[in-house]
């Protein structure tokens, strides 16, 4: 053996029991579950586990990492948060296939709908691919996470139709040309098709997957059955009933090609509750009929952010501040700020929402004299400045002339008790996290530790064990990713050693690590101790990274 | 077939900024919801002549389809 993790807990993510045993792991993969004595070690290092879960390293089915794997194999921050394989390329976008004179295109699109900015691109990328095989073999080179990549739809039909992809629907020669295209990806190591119902590109046209006849998506999904290959979707989620009528869709092409299908993402706000009811009873009677289609929850509640510069919703219920933001420019808005008398008006009418603005965070700022302040809540800014929350947000948005940036947190998906539950459903898949997207509005890193802390420890909607084998075997099983997932003598050797009273998601910061000088809102991990891919170390809490490439396409 | 503005309240988007859900109530009685994103909204308040979501209510369904349309065009224009 050259891996030995001696005196765990292991958490197997087939939900059984946990149960103490040691783990032997040779080459890449478990070689041996029970228990070890010192003659077995044979020179093998030793991780000691004592007190804390061995599990399957997570799984993240929805992320948008295509572009950041080309500068940062690891994926950071997904790794030190447990998760060992991540699927990029969702919701139609991918990075490949791309002919060259699309580049700007697709980064545009990037741009616009996951904020990853133009200047990442043009300074932390080399364009030297084509093909879905050669982005491959280019992001192959430096891989620390697994990766199971999806080939985007947008992508297909702009390598076929060039800029008629995004104004009318294919011919039959350009619909065999995609199908044919497909297969390339699968063969090359696409895990599936990703397309979208609802997204729009750069010029908030819909972007190429929207103008596909339901002719295009069935002959694709026969290139899917083929290979036993998944179709994710980006369906109307904002709209129940054009999501029943797309799960009804997706059971039809699950049913006929034999496909897994899962759409995303499903939120549960308060004013939905009965809609998500009957989008889950929808789910359950297609899939008693056998048709195989996932809903993605995922388990952070959804925060808003705000600026002055920007007219926000949050104001809709104060008319003075509304109307100030809606009908006059940056200047302006400053000066009214400025006024005495103006500014004692807009405080009157705004303190009858003094708790709101008490919980505001302050999330950005552009001078470093406040800088040390994001993070904080405005109630503290204010106590720390002898004043109270609004005025701390009056004075912070003068200071830095409009550009300091608030969040009002868990304002939606926010009913812990009815998300748990959702979570909990045995027809749910979670996730949906983003992870690698809008990086400039919130952090999409963590979603896994605030699954144990939130719903395991918190509200108890799920035991441990379950909680793991929804982000590990159920993950796998879902998506087709073979010897992942469990803790089973001849698997892959993706693990993940936490501690269980301790695993979360720290707190959200901003930081400068983009190509092009780039910011994005990260958050540590607590609780993880160590991560192995492959049977190698990638990630230990008190080491950090490590630079060994053991991640590989699955 | 024509609908009218039953109920309004306020939203967290997916990608995290407020949005408003309008529910439309059919003659029939059947209902749906429309999402507006920030700039689609103000614009159905001006038209509206309102001050207050609440008086969104009983407005003609015309309404939010010509507020998305010059959304729509003031958008893609710049």
């Amino acid at each position: 053996m050259d891996l030995i993790i001696k005196n765990g807990t292991v958490a197997d993510g087939t939900g059984a029991p946990r149960f103490a045993a040691d783990i032997g792991i040779t080459d890449n993969r478990i070689s041996h579950i029970g228990q070890l004595t010192e003659s077995d070690h044979h020179g093998a290092k030793v991780i000691d586990a004592a007190g804390k879960i061995v599990s399957p390293g997570f799984i993240d089915p929805h992320t948008h990492f295509d572009a950041q794997l080309l500068w940062d194999g690891a994926a950071k921050p997904a790794i030190e948060h447990g998760v060992t394989t991540i699927v990029p390329g969702n919701c139609s976008l991918s990075l490949a296939p791309l002919k060259a004179e699309h580049r700007m295109k697709l980064v545009g699109m990037f741009n616009q709908i996951e904020e990853m900015p133009h200047k990442a691109f043009s300074e932390g990328v080399t364009w030297d691919w084509e093909t879905f095989d050669e982005y491959i073999s280019r992001i192959q080179q430096d891989l620390t996470i697994n990766v199971a990549p999806l080939a985007g739809h947008s992508l297909l039909r702009l390598w076929v139709m060039g800029n008629d992809a995004m104004a009318r629907v294919a011919t039959p020669e350009e619909v065999n040309a995609m199908c044919e295209l497909l297969e390339q990806c699968i063969v090359a190591g696409a895990t599936g098709l990703s397309t979208s119902f609802v997204d729009m590109d750069e010029r908030l046209q819909p972007v190429p997957s929207r103008y596909a006849s339901t002719e295009e998506l069935d002959a694709l999904s026969n290139v899917l059955g083929q290979h036993q290959k998944i179709l994710q979707v980006v369906h109307e989620f904002y709209d129940t009933d054009l999501t029943l009528a797309r799960i009804d869709q997706l059971a039809e092409l699950s049913l006929k090609h034999d496909i897994t299908t899962t759409l995303s993402p499903l939120f549960l706000n308060a004013d939905n509750a009965q809609g998500v009811a009957q989008i889950m009873t929808r789910i359950d009677e297609q899939m008693a009929r056998g048709a195989r289609v996932w809903p993605q929850v995922q388990t952070r509640p959804i925060d808003i952010s705000f600026c002055f510069e920007v007219p926000s919703l949050l104001f809709m219920r104060l008319p003075t501040w509304y109307a100030l933001m809606r009908f006059n420019d940056k200047e302006q808005i400053i000066a009214a700020f400025e006024d005495p008398e103006r500014r004692a008006a807009l405080t009157i009418e705004a303190q009858s929402m003094m708790p709101l603005w008490s919980a505001l965070v302050l999330r950005k700022v552009e001078s470093a004299a406040n800088a040390r302040l994001v993070g904080m809540t405005l109630e503290a800014i204010g106590a720390e400045r002898g004043t109270n929350a609004l005025e701390a947000m009056i004075d912070l948005s003068l200071e830095e002339r409009l550009g300091a940036h608030f969040l009002a947190a868990n304002m939606g998906h926010n009913d812990d008790d009815a998300v748990g539950e959702l979570l909990r459903h045995p027809n749910v898949m979670i996730g949906a996290s983003d992870g690698g997207a809008h990086i400039l509005s919130f952090s999409t890193y963590g979603d896994t530790g605030y699954l144990f802390s939130k719903f395991v420890r918190d509200c108890s909607a799920l035991s441990l064990e379950l909680a793991i084998k929804k982000i590990t075997s159920d993950t796998a099983n879902i998506w087709g990713i073979k010897e992942r997932g469990e803790i089973k003598v001849g698997y892959i050797a993706d693990i993940t050693i936490f501690e269980p009273d301790d695993i979360d998601r720290g707190q959200e910061y901003f930081v400068q690590d983009v190509p092009g000088d780039g910011y994005r809102y990260v958050r540590d991990a607590l609780g993880i101790d160590q991560v192995l891919i492959q049977g190698k170390l990638a990630f230990s809490h008190k080491e950090g990274y490590t630079s060994a490439p053991c991640g590989q396409i699955v | 077939m024509t609908a009218v503005i039953s109920h309004v309240h306020l939203n967290a988007a997916h990608e995290g900024i407020a949005e408003l859900i309008v529910t439309l109530t059919f003659e029939n009685g059947g209902q749906s919801q429309v999402p507006l994103d920030p700039n689609t909204s103000s614009i159905l308040m001006s038209r509206c002549q309102a001050s207050d979501w609440s008086e969104l209510i009983g407005q003609d369904w015309t309404q939010i389809r010509d507020a998305l349309t010059e959304s729509f065009n003031t958008s893609s224009t710049g």
